[in-house]
């Protein structure tokens, strides 16, 4: 800074190292920022608006690495970037395979056993089988949720059970119409062959009605106030912090049980008692109006004895128009019985969703990708796409074809995020994959239940491609590296800048190079010092990307004192859209 | 360092620099809680300057947050006010005397453009050096430099305008650094 302004920039810097912060509640954001990270890490998205019950037949969730989780990846010793590929669709599944139609019933109820499909499980070479039900009948019981204590099937021939892959749970939930309750559930192992028939028995047993109920909290809401929450469970709650801050646009409200949440175990409750437990919600008479800031709405995700959160005020609300209610949810009514179906599964009829669809606009791909993408191979869980490609450079101009960063499929209005792997000459490998398996580009279709694709429109719908620039001649002069690390930057012919750090840590410097996510580094930066090149040592090499943030440390061996420091930076992948490309599936 | 530590390490920082940018308590807590989401779900290990790294992290969220919003949103133009201090002071009139000043401190900061504004809270209340402020501010270091000094002649011109009295509050001021 100027000496000019020395005297002022000293008072400024007072000035600017003194400014208040508005004492907010720390602790309160501490809170929400510990609810938040367990929430990110359990794999939940908030999606505020949406009812806690997604009325869909979705499965529990599954969990896919994107294509571009693969791509950053490729610099190694990086963490995975993991979506949520069910979020944000609601899909009625479809019935496909071999139509049953059996049925039985007890107490009213009527189990309808619809279909029965095969084929190979998402990213594994094991086939599954997926049984669709319905309740036809409950007697005019009104319920939001239904869940049975109790499912099994069996194989009659050799008295195997069979294991229920993904959730043990038997929620139905009522489909995308809202009609009537469905679930659809998956086994394995024990499944006909092509032309074999198998018989199994399906037995479900206790099934629980359950509603959201709501006690209301009257009284003047303040710390102190204590409520019956679940007058049956002798529920209480004692608000312990009510505090409207940030000029009265929210509110920190903490409170704790007089006892842990009930436990399924210790009578008839279902699992969905336990492991959905009650919230708080504001209400504007019947109305449930704001949601915590954490959260789906009305709910905080988690529940303990001692629960914090934090309301966001609706616009233009008044705090004395509020009025606030415990939500639970409870079971109330309850079937007693068994529900036994015998069926018989034929292999071909089971299976006669699987299927080859053809790919066009090949040669539009193979000239913006050197790969061709000749067929889509459909099941009813999954979706896959081999890869043809020569390994190497293709010779293509902008740089080499890696793969395409976003892949989609769209099936009529609605799309499915895929991924592509292995990656040939990439080291990372999604986990589930084989890193010898062909490549190929796959599309789960479980989280939604979707079944059969016969009959809607399908595209792939192909964004980003990742493609490769590396520029040998370019290096870029440093001083010789101290213990300090010190910053270079350099922008290269495609406007890419690289930005380096660059750091002695005794015998071995230590190169830093930010990305920014706007491109990774492939192969890694090279040294030269005096003449001599060196390599960076693999082992060592760190990575991070994802978010806004990223970066690259590689690390140099032994790498002697010297005058005449310079960087190159390797290889690297940045986005290239010009080489989007929309492909019609067909039949 | 754990977590914890992390947030209690450098609460203030990202969160006076994530209010004195976006000028909403509101918006501060949101944006300052995302970023120590984002830190705690990041591997850290690699990660040289922490600070620098965070704040590279909040001035992301601020930008994300501020774009969202660069359409003639009101709250971004509303006038903010901070009534409270910072730190606990010896005296009543002290305290006062200090709330004053750096409430008026904090008006005058709010007059600087956004560029300079986040250029000055990160070398100067964030202790950035230029080269890091450069950095996380995407920007070359030449031209951080000239936001600082931008932000530094035009804070220079408002500050003198000051009464003297507010002026000379501000050099009694506790810091936490």
């Amino acid at each position: 800074m100027g000496i000019v302004l020395r005297v002022t920039e000293q008072q400024i810097r007072q000035g600017l190292r003194g400014l208040p912060d508005g004492s907010p509640d720390y602790e309160a954001i501490w809170q929400r920022i510990c609810t938040e990270v367990k929430l990110r890490r359990s794999g939940w998205n908030e999606q505020p608006g949406l009812p806690a019950e997604k009325p869909t037949a979705s499965r529990a969730r599954r969990w896919v690495v994107a294509a571009s989780a693969a791509a950053v990846m490729a610099a190694s010793g990086g963490t995975a970037v993991y979506f949520d590929h069910a979020a944000n669709r609601a899909w009625t599944a479809a019935d496909a395979g071999q139509k049953l139609e059996a049925y039985a019933e007890a107490e009213g109820v009527r189990l309808t056993l619809n279909n029965a499909a095969i084929g190979r499980q998402p990213l594994t070479e094991e086939e599954q089988m997926s049984l669709r039900m319905s309740l036809r009948e409950t007697a005019g019981r009104s319920f939001e949720l239904a869940e049975f204590g109790e499912s099994t099937l069996t194989d009659l021939d050799t008295g195997q059970k069979l294991e229920i892959s993904g959730t043990k749970r038997n929620i139905f939930r009522r489909d995308a119409q809202g009609e009537e309750p469905v679930l659809t559930q998956y086994f394995s192992g024990s499944l006909p062959a092509t032309g074999e028939t198998k018989r199994y028995r399906l037995t479900m047993k206790d099934l629980f009605f359950n509603q959201t109920v709501e006690t209301p909290l009257e009284g003047e809401f303040a710390a102190g106030s204590e409520y019956v929450a679940i007058p049956e469970e002798d529920l209480k709650i004692k608000i312990t912090a009510y505090d409207w801050v940030s000029g009265g646009n929210r509110l920190n409200l903490k409170y704790e049980a007089n006892r842990d949440w009930p436990d399924s175990q210790s009578g008839d409750l279902p699992s969905v008692f336990s492991k959905e437990p009650g919230k708080i919600v504001i209400k504007n008479g019947e109305k449930p109006l704001t949601s915590p800031v954490w959260g789906s709405i009305g709910a905080e995700q988690t529940w303990s004895r001692n629960t914090s959160f934090t309301f966001r005020k609706p616009e233009g609300q008044q705090i004395e128009d509020l009025s606030f209610a415990y939500a639970y949810v409870r079971t109330t009514d309850k079937a007693s019985g068994e529900w036994t179906i015998d069926f018989a599964v034929e292999g071909s009829q089971a299976a006669e969703s699987n299927y080859t669809l053809k790919i066009d606009g090949q040669q539009a791909l193979e000239e913006r990708t050197g790969m061709t993408l000749p067929e889509a191979v459909v099941s009813p869980f999954e979706v896959s796409i081999p890869v043809n490609r020569q390994e190497g450079n293709n010779g293509l101009p902008g740089g080499r074809f890696l793969f395409y960063r976003d892949i989609l499929l769209q099936v009529d209005d609605l799309e499915i995020t895929g991924f592509q792997a292995p990656i040939p000459g990439q080291p990372y490998v999604p986990p589930g994959i084989d890193p010898k398996s062909p490549e190929n580009i796959a599309f789960d279709l479980v989280p939604d239940a979707v079944t059969d694709l016969s009959g809607k429109t399908l595209t792939l719908k192909l964004r980003n491609a990742v493609v490769v620039n590396e520029y040998p001649d370019v290096w870029t002069g440093i001083e010789p590296p101290g213990d300090q690390g010190q910053s270079f930057s350099e922008t290269m012919p495609d406007q890419s800048v690289m930005a380096y750090k660059v750091t002695r840590k005794g015998k071995d410097v230590h190169v830093q190079t930010l990305t920014e996510n706007k491109f990774y580094l492939i192969g890694g930066t090279h040294l030269k010092v005096d003449g001599r090149m060196y390599e960076s040592d693999l082992n060592e090499t760190s990575s991070k990307y994802g978010g806004d943030f990223g970066y690259r440390i590689d690390v140099f061996k032994n790498v002697p004192e010297g005058s005449d420091f310079s960087i190159n930076a390797g290889s690297y992948g940045v986005y290239d859209s010009s080489r989007d490309l929309d492909l019609p599936i067909s039949d | 360092m754990d977590d914890h530590k992390l947030f209690e390490t450098y609460k203030e920082d990202i969160y006076r620099y994530c209010l004195h940018m976006l000028r909403s308590q509101s918006d501060a807590e949101d944006i300052c809680q995302e970023v120590f989401v984002k830190a705690m779900l990041a591997d850290r290990i690699q990660v040289e300057y922490i600070k620098a790294w965070l704040m590279r992290i909040a001035a992301n969220e601020c930008h994300s947050l501020m774009r969202r919003r660069s359409n003639g949103n009101q709250k971004e133009k509303k006038a903010f006010s901070i009534n409270l201090p910072l730190h606990p002071s010896p005296s009543v009139e002290q305290a006062y005397e200090q709330a004053e000043t750096a409430d008026e401190f904090g008006r005058l900061l709010d007059k600087l453009n956004p560029k300079p504004r986040e250029a000055l809270l990160l070398y100067y209340m964030a202790d950035l050096s230029t080269n890091d402020t450069a950095r996380t501010l995407n920007v070359r270091v030449g031209t951080a430099k000239s936001r600082i000094n931008r932000g530094l002649g035009v804070l220079k011109k408002l500050y003198e305008k000051l009464p003297e009295a507010q002026r000379k509050g501000s050099g009694h001021r506790a810091s936490s650094y």
